[in-house]
Protein backbone atom coordinates (compact mmCIF):
# COMPACT_ATOMS: atom_id res chain seq x y z
CA UNK A 1 0.00 0.00 0.00
CA UNK A 2 1.24 3.43 -0.92
CA UNK A 3 0.72 5.61 2.13
CA UNK A 4 0.85 8.82 0.08
CA UNK A 5 -2.64 8.03 -1.22
CA UNK A 6 -4.04 8.27 2.28
CA UNK A 7 -3.55 12.05 2.33
CA UNK A 8 -6.24 14.23 0.76
CA UNK A 9 -6.52 17.99 0.59
CA UNK A 10 -10.03 17.83 2.09
CA UNK A 11 -8.53 16.00 5.09
CA UNK A 12 -5.98 18.65 6.05
CA UNK A 13 -6.94 21.39 8.49
CA UNK A 14 -4.38 24.04 9.35
CA UNK A 15 -4.79 26.89 11.86
CA UNK A 16 -7.66 24.97 13.40
CA UNK A 17 -9.25 26.01 16.68
CA UNK A 18 -11.40 23.85 18.93
CA UNK A 19 -12.43 24.33 22.52
CA UNK A 20 -12.15 20.64 23.41
CA UNK A 21 -11.03 17.32 21.99
CA UNK A 22 -14.66 16.19 21.82
CA UNK A 23 -15.52 19.23 19.72
CA UNK A 24 -12.61 18.49 17.41
CA UNK A 25 -13.55 14.82 17.09
CA UNK A 26 -17.12 15.81 16.21
CA UNK A 27 -16.04 18.23 13.49
CA UNK A 28 -13.51 15.81 11.97
CA UNK A 29 -15.96 12.92 12.15
CA UNK A 30 -18.59 14.95 10.31
CA UNK A 31 -16.12 15.65 7.49
CA UNK A 32 -15.15 11.98 7.30
CA UNK A 33 -18.75 10.76 7.30
CA UNK A 34 -19.86 13.35 4.70
CA UNK A 35 -16.96 12.51 2.40
CA UNK A 36 -17.49 8.75 2.62
CA UNK A 37 -14.41 7.82 4.64
CA UNK A 38 -16.17 6.71 7.81
CA UNK A 39 -19.42 5.15 8.98
CA UNK A 40 -21.77 7.28 11.08
CA UNK A 41 -20.75 5.16 14.08
CA UNK A 42 -17.22 6.58 13.80
CA UNK A 43 -17.94 9.75 15.79
CA UNK A 44 -18.94 8.05 19.00
CA UNK A 45 -16.34 5.32 18.55
CA UNK A 46 -13.40 7.72 18.22
CA UNK A 47 -14.49 9.84 21.19
CA UNK A 48 -14.96 6.81 23.43
CA UNK A 49 -11.77 5.09 22.37
CA UNK A 50 -9.65 8.16 23.07
CA UNK A 51 -11.07 8.26 26.60
CA UNK A 52 -10.38 4.59 27.21
CA UNK A 53 -7.12 4.26 25.26
CA UNK A 54 -5.52 7.69 24.89
CA UNK A 55 -3.22 8.33 21.92
CA UNK A 56 -0.93 11.22 22.87
CA UNK A 57 2.71 10.53 22.00
CA UNK A 58 5.93 12.31 22.80
CA UNK A 59 9.17 11.87 20.84
CA UNK A 60 12.49 13.65 21.44
CA UNK A 61 11.46 16.43 19.09
CA UNK A 62 7.69 16.74 19.01
CA UNK A 63 4.37 15.77 20.57
CA UNK A 64 1.43 14.50 18.57
CA UNK A 65 -1.76 12.52 18.94
CA UNK A 66 -2.77 9.64 16.69
CA UNK A 67 -6.46 8.99 17.42
CA UNK A 68 -7.87 5.88 15.76
CA UNK A 69 -10.55 3.29 16.33
CA UNK A 70 -11.78 -0.11 15.18
CA UNK A 71 -11.74 -1.04 11.49
CA UNK A 72 -15.50 -1.59 11.34
CA UNK A 73 -16.10 2.18 11.52
CA UNK A 74 -13.87 2.87 8.50
CA UNK A 75 -15.16 2.81 4.92
CA UNK A 76 -12.05 4.01 3.11
CA UNK A 77 -8.57 4.32 4.68
CA UNK A 78 -7.41 7.86 5.41
CA UNK A 79 -5.15 10.10 7.44
CA UNK A 80 -6.70 13.34 8.68
CA UNK A 81 -4.10 15.99 9.56
CA UNK A 82 -4.86 18.84 11.92
CA UNK A 83 -2.57 21.63 13.10
CA UNK A 84 -4.06 23.50 16.04
CA UNK A 85 -3.44 27.16 16.84
CA UNK A 86 -4.15 26.51 20.50
CA UNK A 87 -3.03 23.17 21.89
CA UNK A 88 -5.54 20.63 23.22
CA UNK A 89 -4.73 18.35 26.12
CA UNK A 90 -4.35 14.67 25.36
CA UNK A 91 -3.38 11.92 27.75
CA UNK A 92 -0.19 10.16 26.84
CA UNK A 93 -0.77 6.67 25.57
CA UNK A 94 -0.91 4.04 28.33
CA UNK A 95 -1.14 6.60 31.13
CA UNK A 96 -3.97 7.98 33.22
CA UNK A 97 -2.20 11.08 34.49
CA UNK A 98 0.38 12.31 31.96
CA UNK A 99 -1.22 15.14 30.01
CA UNK A 100 0.42 16.48 26.86
CA UNK A 101 -0.30 19.81 25.15
CA UNK A 102 -0.79 18.74 21.56
CA UNK A 103 -0.86 20.88 18.41
CA UNK A 104 -0.50 18.10 15.85
CA UNK A 105 -3.14 15.48 15.15
CA UNK A 106 -2.78 12.55 12.77
CA UNK A 107 -6.14 10.82 12.88
CA UNK A 108 -5.72 7.37 11.38
CA UNK A 109 -8.44 5.56 9.47
CA UNK A 110 -7.14 2.04 9.31
CA UNK A 111 -9.11 -0.54 7.38
CA UNK A 112 -6.58 -3.36 6.93
CA UNK A 113 -4.15 -3.41 9.87
CA UNK A 114 -1.78 -5.95 8.31
CA UNK A 115 -1.27 -3.78 5.21
CA UNK A 116 -0.86 -0.57 7.16
CA UNK A 117 1.51 -1.87 9.79
CA UNK A 118 4.40 0.32 8.64
CA UNK A 119 2.35 3.50 8.66
CA UNK A 120 2.45 4.41 12.33
CA UNK A 121 6.17 3.75 12.71
CA UNK A 122 6.79 5.88 9.65
CA UNK A 123 4.77 8.75 11.09
CA UNK A 124 6.62 8.51 14.40
CA UNK A 125 9.99 8.32 12.64
CA UNK A 126 9.12 11.54 10.79
CA UNK A 127 8.34 13.26 14.07
CA UNK A 128 11.69 12.20 15.51
CA UNK A 129 13.37 13.96 12.59
CA UNK A 130 14.02 17.58 13.46
CA UNK A 131 14.24 18.67 9.85
CA UNK A 132 10.83 17.18 9.03
CA UNK A 133 9.32 18.68 12.19
CA UNK A 134 10.62 22.15 11.28
CA UNK A 135 9.25 21.86 7.76
CA UNK A 136 5.93 20.49 9.01
CA UNK A 137 5.52 23.29 11.54
CA UNK A 138 6.37 26.04 9.06
CA UNK A 139 3.80 25.00 6.45
CA UNK A 140 0.84 27.36 6.24
CA UNK A 141 -1.25 26.17 3.30
CA UNK A 142 -3.17 22.93 2.75
CA UNK A 143 -1.74 22.56 -0.78
CA UNK A 144 1.81 22.76 0.47
CA UNK A 145 1.09 20.33 3.30
CA UNK A 146 -0.43 17.81 0.91
CA UNK A 147 2.57 18.04 -1.44
CA UNK A 148 5.10 17.60 1.39
CA UNK A 149 3.28 14.67 2.96
CA UNK A 150 2.76 12.88 -0.33
CA UNK A 151 6.44 13.28 -1.08
CA UNK A 152 7.56 12.15 2.39
CA UNK A 153 5.28 9.11 2.49
CA UNK A 154 5.46 8.10 -1.16
CA UNK A 155 8.22 5.52 -1.41
CA UNK A 156 7.18 3.50 1.60
CA UNK A 157 5.28 0.77 -0.20
CA UNK A 158 4.34 -2.26 1.84
CA UNK B 1 10.10 -21.20 21.39
CA UNK B 2 9.46 -18.30 23.77
CA UNK B 3 6.46 -16.15 23.06
CA UNK B 4 6.04 -12.37 23.33
CA UNK B 5 2.61 -10.77 23.14
CA UNK B 6 1.78 -7.13 22.50
CA UNK B 7 -1.66 -5.70 23.23
CA UNK B 8 -3.35 -2.36 22.61
CA UNK B 9 -6.91 -1.10 22.68
CA UNK B 10 -8.14 -2.29 19.32
CA UNK B 11 -5.19 -4.17 17.85
CA UNK B 12 -5.43 -1.84 14.85
CA UNK B 13 -2.35 0.30 14.86
CA UNK B 14 -0.12 0.45 17.90
CA UNK B 15 0.20 -3.21 18.87
CA UNK B 16 0.93 -4.15 15.25
CA UNK B 17 3.56 -1.44 15.04
CA UNK B 18 5.22 -2.39 18.31
CA UNK B 19 5.13 -6.11 17.43
CA UNK B 20 6.86 -5.44 14.14
CA UNK B 21 9.49 -3.27 15.86
CA UNK B 22 10.13 -5.91 18.53
CA UNK B 23 10.39 -8.62 15.88
CA UNK B 24 13.09 -6.71 14.06
CA UNK B 25 15.01 -6.02 17.30
CA UNK B 26 14.98 -9.73 18.18
CA UNK B 27 16.09 -10.70 14.69
CA UNK B 28 18.91 -8.19 14.91
CA UNK B 29 20.00 -9.60 18.27
CA UNK B 30 19.71 -13.16 17.00
CA UNK B 31 17.03 -14.11 19.54
CA UNK B 32 14.45 -16.65 18.41
CA UNK B 33 10.98 -15.89 19.78
CA UNK B 34 7.51 -15.46 18.39
CA UNK B 35 5.94 -12.01 18.65
CA UNK B 36 2.21 -11.57 18.32
CA UNK B 37 -0.11 -8.56 18.45
CA UNK B 38 -3.28 -9.45 20.30
CA UNK B 39 -6.57 -7.81 21.17
CA UNK B 40 -6.74 -6.50 24.76
CA UNK B 41 -10.06 -8.31 25.19
CA UNK B 42 -8.39 -11.69 24.71
CA UNK B 43 -5.29 -10.80 26.72
CA UNK B 44 -6.02 -13.04 29.72
CA UNK B 45 -6.13 -16.18 27.62
CA UNK B 46 -2.89 -15.28 25.80
CA UNK B 47 -1.02 -14.44 29.01
CA UNK B 48 -1.19 -18.09 30.10
CA UNK B 49 0.84 -19.28 27.13
CA UNK B 50 3.25 -16.34 26.83
CA UNK B 51 6.63 -15.45 28.34
CA UNK B 52 6.63 -11.67 28.02
CA UNK B 53 3.80 -9.14 27.79
CA UNK B 54 4.43 -5.79 26.14
CA UNK B 55 1.76 -3.36 27.22
CA UNK B 56 0.49 -0.28 25.37
CA UNK B 57 -2.42 0.42 27.68
CA UNK B 58 -2.65 1.43 31.28
CA UNK B 59 -2.39 -1.74 33.33
CA UNK B 60 -5.24 -2.37 35.68
CA UNK B 61 -4.02 -5.85 36.55
CA UNK B 62 -0.78 -7.48 37.58
CA UNK B 63 0.39 -10.44 35.56
CA UNK B 64 2.72 -13.29 36.47
CA UNK B 65 4.97 -12.77 33.45
CA UNK B 66 7.41 -9.87 32.86
CA UNK B 67 5.51 -6.83 31.59
CA UNK B 68 7.29 -4.19 29.50
CA UNK B 69 6.43 -0.65 28.46
CA UNK B 70 5.40 -0.79 24.79
CA UNK B 71 5.43 2.98 24.30
CA UNK B 72 9.24 2.87 24.49
CA UNK B 73 9.32 0.70 21.37
CA UNK B 74 6.86 3.03 19.66
CA UNK B 75 8.55 6.37 20.28
CA UNK B 76 12.13 5.27 20.97
CA UNK B 77 12.07 7.03 24.36
CA UNK B 78 13.55 4.59 26.88
CA UNK B 79 13.83 1.87 24.27
CA UNK B 80 17.31 0.64 25.21
CA UNK B 81 16.21 -0.07 28.75
CA UNK B 82 13.09 -1.96 27.67
CA UNK B 83 15.09 -3.88 25.05
CA UNK B 84 17.46 -5.04 27.76
CA UNK B 85 14.53 -6.17 29.92
CA UNK B 86 13.12 -8.02 26.93
CA UNK B 87 16.39 -9.80 26.23
CA UNK B 88 16.77 -10.74 29.92
CA UNK B 89 13.23 -12.11 30.00
CA UNK B 90 13.87 -14.25 26.93
CA UNK B 91 17.13 -15.76 28.17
Amino acid sequence: MNFANLFQKELIKLNAEFSSTDEMFEALSNDLIENGYAETSFKQAIIEREKEFPTGLSTETEQLAIPHTDTKHIKKPFIYIVKLNQPLRFLQMATTDTWLDINIIFMLGIKEPSKQVGLLSLIIDKFKDEQFVNTFNSISTEEEMLAILQKQFRSEDE
Amino acid sequence: MKKVIVACGSGVATSQTVASKVKSILEEKGVRASVEAVDIKSLDQYIKTSDVYISITKNTKEYDIPTLNGIAFLTGMGMEEETQKLLDALK
